[in-house]
C-alpha cells in the first residue's frame, strides 16, 4: 500500500480533480438539503417531512414544534420576518422555498392578489372546529374558492409603561413627544405601521394606510418629534419585551399582554394607556403557498400545532387573544389563568372586529421613504 | 504571469535579461494555466457578478403596487443623493468606517510589535490563538454579548452598583454611535491583527538596528525601515477592515438605537420595504466607495514596489 506523501499528483490530474469537484459541489449539496427536508420522514409523498415556514416568533415554540414532529413526522422549520412587506417580498421572490407563511389582515387579500397563496377548505383541518365561528367568516380571510387563512391571534397596539420610570403617565400617541419621554420608547421597526400610527395621531381623516401627500407629511412631522424619544426600533416584539424586563426602555408600544410578558421576564409591573386618537390592530393567519414544494403537508401541520393545549400554552407564554374557542374555555376554566384570559379578550373575540386592521400601505414607496427619512442620521 | 516573469518583470532572477520573444508567444498561448481559475471564476461569476449586475439593473427600475417596473431611471440615485437624510447617513457610514478602521489598525499595530518582538515564538500562537478566539462563537453571539455589557442590567453597570459607586445604571454608549464604534473596533480588531502579524513575522528586525546604530531615533528608524515594509499590510489590513464596516447592518442596528444608524440599515429598510430599487441604488453607491477605495489604494497593493 502507497503511503499518502509517495501519491504524485500532476498539474493535469490536480486540476481535474478541482474541476470535477467544483462541477460536483451544487449536486452534493442540493442531495445534502434534499436529505435533510426528507429527514422528518420521507417526503411530501410519504406523509412526513418539512414544513418551511415564514413567520414571527410568537407563533411556534421549540417544544411544540419537536412534540408536532415526532407525532406527524412534520417538522416545522420557522424562519422569521418583522415586516409583511418584507415577507410578501420574500414569497414572491422564492417560488417554492416556503410553504405556508404568516400574514396580518388585509395583507392576506395581497398575498391571494399576487396569486402567491393557495386557498383551501378549512373544515378539512379538524382543528378548525375549535375556533370561535365568527373567526371563520371574516371577510378579508374567505374568497369564492375558499379560506385564504387559518385564523391565529389578534391584537391592538398600545402604549405600555412602566410606572416607576415614568412619573406623568403618556395618555395618547401625541403625549409620547414630549421631551420629558426622551429615550425612554421602544416600538418595533415596521415603517408602514408606524407611519400608520402617526396618521392616527395626527387625525388623519380615512384609512391610516391610505394617506395622501399631504397627511404623509404630516405623519413624518409626528416621527420626527416622537424620534428623540425612541431609544430603539426593535427588530422582533420579544425586543420589546426584553428592553422594557430589564429597564432599558420604560414606554413600549406593543400588542395586548405585554404586561404579562415583561412580569414573566423578571421585569417590573407596567401600567397601559389606550390611545384616545384610535389605534390599529392585527389579526393574523397562516396561508397556504401556492408555489411551495411541500405545500401538500401545511393542513396536518396546521391541524397539530393549533390544537387546543398548543393554544392556551402560546396564550400563557405571549399573552394576547388567540381565537381557539377551546382553548379559551380551557383557560378561563383553569382559576390561574382565568382572569388574565378575561382581561386579554382572549373570550372575547369580537372585540378584534373594532380595531383599524394592518393591512398594505396604498403607497408603500412613500411611506417607507418618509419612515428611512425620519429615522436616518 | 509565471514566477520566472514575475522574477523579469522585478528585474531579479540570475542572469536573466530581456525576455525571448519566443517565451513570451508560448506564454500568451497556454490557456491552459488559467484551467485552474476556472471553479474560482465560476463561483465568483455566480454569486458575486451575477447579483452584483442585477442590483445594478434593479437600480435603474422602478417599483409601483409591489410590482418591479423595469424601466431606465435614474431618480433613485437622486433621491439618495440629494435627500439630507440619505446623505448625512451614507457620510456617517463612511466616517464611522474610517474611524474604526484607523482606531483598529491604531490597537493591532502595537499589540503586533510587541507580539513579534517580545514574546516568545511559542508565545506568540497563544497570543494569536486570544485573537481569533472570538471568532469561535457566532458573530450574532458577538454583537449581542455587548448588549449584556453595556446595558442596564450589563456586566459594566452590575460592577457599578455592587461597588456601590451608582445607584441608577448609567448608560454607557449603549444605543448610540459611540457603542456602534466600539463593538466594530471590538468586530474587526482580529482581520487587522492577523494581517499586520504575518507581515511583522517576515521583517529583518536587523535593519531597524542598523538603522538605530547609524544613528536614528527609534521612531525614526521605525518610519523609515519598518513602515514602508508593513505598507502593504497596512493598507490590505486596512481594507480588510473599512470595506466589511461600510455594509454593516446588525452591530448599529442591536447597538446603536436610533441614533446609530448607518447605510446598512437603511438599505435593510428599502429592501423590507419592497422598495429594491431604492435599496439597490443604495447599495451600488456603498460598492462605488469601495471601488475608489480600492483604486485609491492600487499602488499601494503592488507587491513589487515595497522592496524598491
Amino acid at each position: 500500500m502507497s503511503r499518502i506523501s509517495e501519491v504524485k499528483l500532476s498539474r493535469r490530474s490536480f486540476v481535474g480533480g478541482a474541476l470535477m469537484l467544483g462541477a460536483a459541489s451544487p449536486f452534493l449539496l442540493s442531495a445534502c438539503g434534499k436529505a435533510e427536508e426528507a429527514g422528518g420522514g420521507g417526503g411530501s409523498g410519504g406523509g412526513g417531512g418539512t414544513v418551511n415556514w415564514l413567520t414571527w416568533s410568537d407563533h411556534y415554540s421549540q417544544d411544540q414544534l419537536a412534540k408536532v414532529a415526532d407525532t406527524t413526522k412534520i417538522t416545522g422549520q420557522p424562519k422569521l420576518f418583522s415586516d409583511n412587506a418584507d415577507a410578501l417580498l420574500q414569497i414572491k421572490q422564492t417560488g417554492s422555498q416556503f410553504d405556508q407563511v404568516s400574514g396580518d389582515a388585509l395583507w392576506v387579500k395581497k398575498y391571494m392578489d399576487e396569486g402567491l397563496i393557495e386557498p383551501f377548505d378549512l373544515a378539512e383541518i379538524k382543528s378548525s372546529s375549535q375556533l370561535f365561528p365568527m373567526a371563520t367568516k371574516f371577510e378579508f380571510l374567505n374568497d369564492p374558492k375558499g379560506a385564504l387563512g387559518y385564523p391565529f391571534s389578534w391584537s391592538t397596539v398600545q402604549i405600555y409603561y412602566n410606572p416607576d420610570k415614568v412619573k406623568t403617565p403618556p395618555t395618547s400617541w401625541e403625549s409620547l413627544t414630549d421631551p420629558m419621554y426622551k429615550g425612554l420608547i421602544v416600538a418595533e421597526n415596521i415603517p408602514t405601521d408606524l407611519m400608520a400610527i402617526a396618521g392616527i395621531a395626527t387625525g388623519a381623516k380615512g384609512s391610516p394606510y391610505a394617506q395622501t401627500p399631504d397627511q404623509i407629511s404630516s405623519s413624518s412631522g409626528f416621527l420626527n418629534a416622537l424620534k428623540p424619544n425612541v431609544v430603539k426600533l426593535a427588530s422582533q416584539n420579544n425586543e420589546i419585551v426584553t428592553m422594557m424586563a430589564s429597564g432599558e426602555a420604560a414606554i413600549g408600544i406593543s400588542n395586548l399582554g405585554t404586561d404579562v410578558r415583561v412580569k414573566d421576564a423578571g421585569g417590573p409591573e407596567l401600567k397601559s394607556a389606550y390611545p384616545p386618537e384610535g389605534t390599529i390592530g392585527f389579526i393574523d393567519s397562516e396561508m397556504i403557498v401556492a408555489k411551495g414544494a411541500n405545500k401538500a403537508l401545511v393542513k396536518p401541520f396546521l391541524d397539530a400545532m393549533q390544537q387546543s393545549e398548543w393554544i392556551v400554552a402560546n396564550f400563557t407564554t405571549n399573552w394576547r387573544p388567540l381565537f381557539n374557542q377551546k382553548a379559551a374555555e380551557a383557560l378561563t376554566a383553569d382559576p390561574k389563568t382565568a382572569d388574565n384570559a378575561k382581561r386579554l379578550f382572549m373570550t372575547d373575540p369580537d372585540k378584534a372586529l373594532q380595531m383599524t386592521l394592518k393591512g398594505p400601505a396604498q403607497d408603500q414607496q412613500a411611506y417607507t421613504e418618509a419612515f428611512n427619512k425620519v429615522f436616518g442620521a | 504571469m509565471t514566477v520566472a516573469s514575475y522574477a523579469r518583470d522585478a528585474g531579479g532572477g540570475p542572469g536573466e535579461t530581456e525576455p525571448r520573444r519566443a517565451d513570451v508567444k508560448k506564454e500568451r498561448r497556454d490557456w491552459r494555466q488559467f484551467v485552474g481559475f476556472v471553479p474560482a471564476a465560476i463561483l465568483f461569476g455566480v454569486f458575486f457578478i451575477a447579483p452584483l449586475c442585477l442590483i445594478v439593473v434593479y437600480s435603474f427600475w422602478i417599483t409601483k403596487n409591489y410590482e418591479l417596473i423595469p424601466d431606465f431611471t435614474t431618480a433613485n440615485y437622486k433621491t439618495i443623493l440629494t435627500t439630507g437624510t440619505y446623505v448625512r447617513t451614507f457620510g456617517k457610514t463612511v466616517l464611522i468606517a474610517l474611524l474604526a478602521t484607523v482606531a483598529a489598525l491604531a490597537l493591532a499595530f502595537p499589540f503586533c510589535y510587541w507580539l513579534v518582538r517580545y514574546v516568545p515564538k511559542r508565545l506568540q500562537r497563544v497570543g494569536l490563538l486570544l485573537v481569533i478566539l472570538p471568532f469561535w462563537t457566532s458573530y450574532l453571539l458577538r454583537v449581542y454579548a455587548w448588549v449584556a455589557i453595556l446595558g442596564d442590567k450589563g456586566a459594566i453597570n452590575s460592577m457599578l452598583k455592587a461597588l456601590g459607586l451608582t445607584k441608577d445604571p448609567i448608560r454607557l454608549f449603549l444605543y448610540d454611535n459611540p457603542g456602534v464604534f466600539i463593538v466594530l473596533v471590538y468586530l474587526y480588531f482580529p482581520f487587522a491583527a492577523l494581517t499586520l502579524y504575518a507581515s511583522l513575522e517576515r521583517f529583518d528586525w536587523r535593519l531597524l538596528h542598523a538603522a538605530v546604530d547609524l544613528g536614528a531615533t527609534p521612531m525614526r528608524a521605525i518610519a523609515n525601515t519598518l513602515l514602508p515594509q508593513m505598507r502593504l499590510a497596512l493598507v490590505t489590513a486596512g481594507i480588510f477592515v473599512f470595506i466589511p464596516i461600510l455594509g454593516e447592518y446588525l452591530a448599529p442596528s442591536a447597538i446603536g438605537g436610533t441614533h446609530g444608524v448607518m447605510m446598512g440599515n437603511l438599505v435593510a429598510n428599502f429592501f423590507s420595504g419592497y422598495l429594491l430599487p431604492l435599496g439597490s441604488a443604495a447599495s451600488v453607491l456603498i460598492a462605488m466607495v469601495i471601488t475608489i477605495v480600492l483604486i485609491v489604494f492600487r499602488r499601494s497593493l503592488d507587491t513589487k514596489e515595497i522592496y524598491v
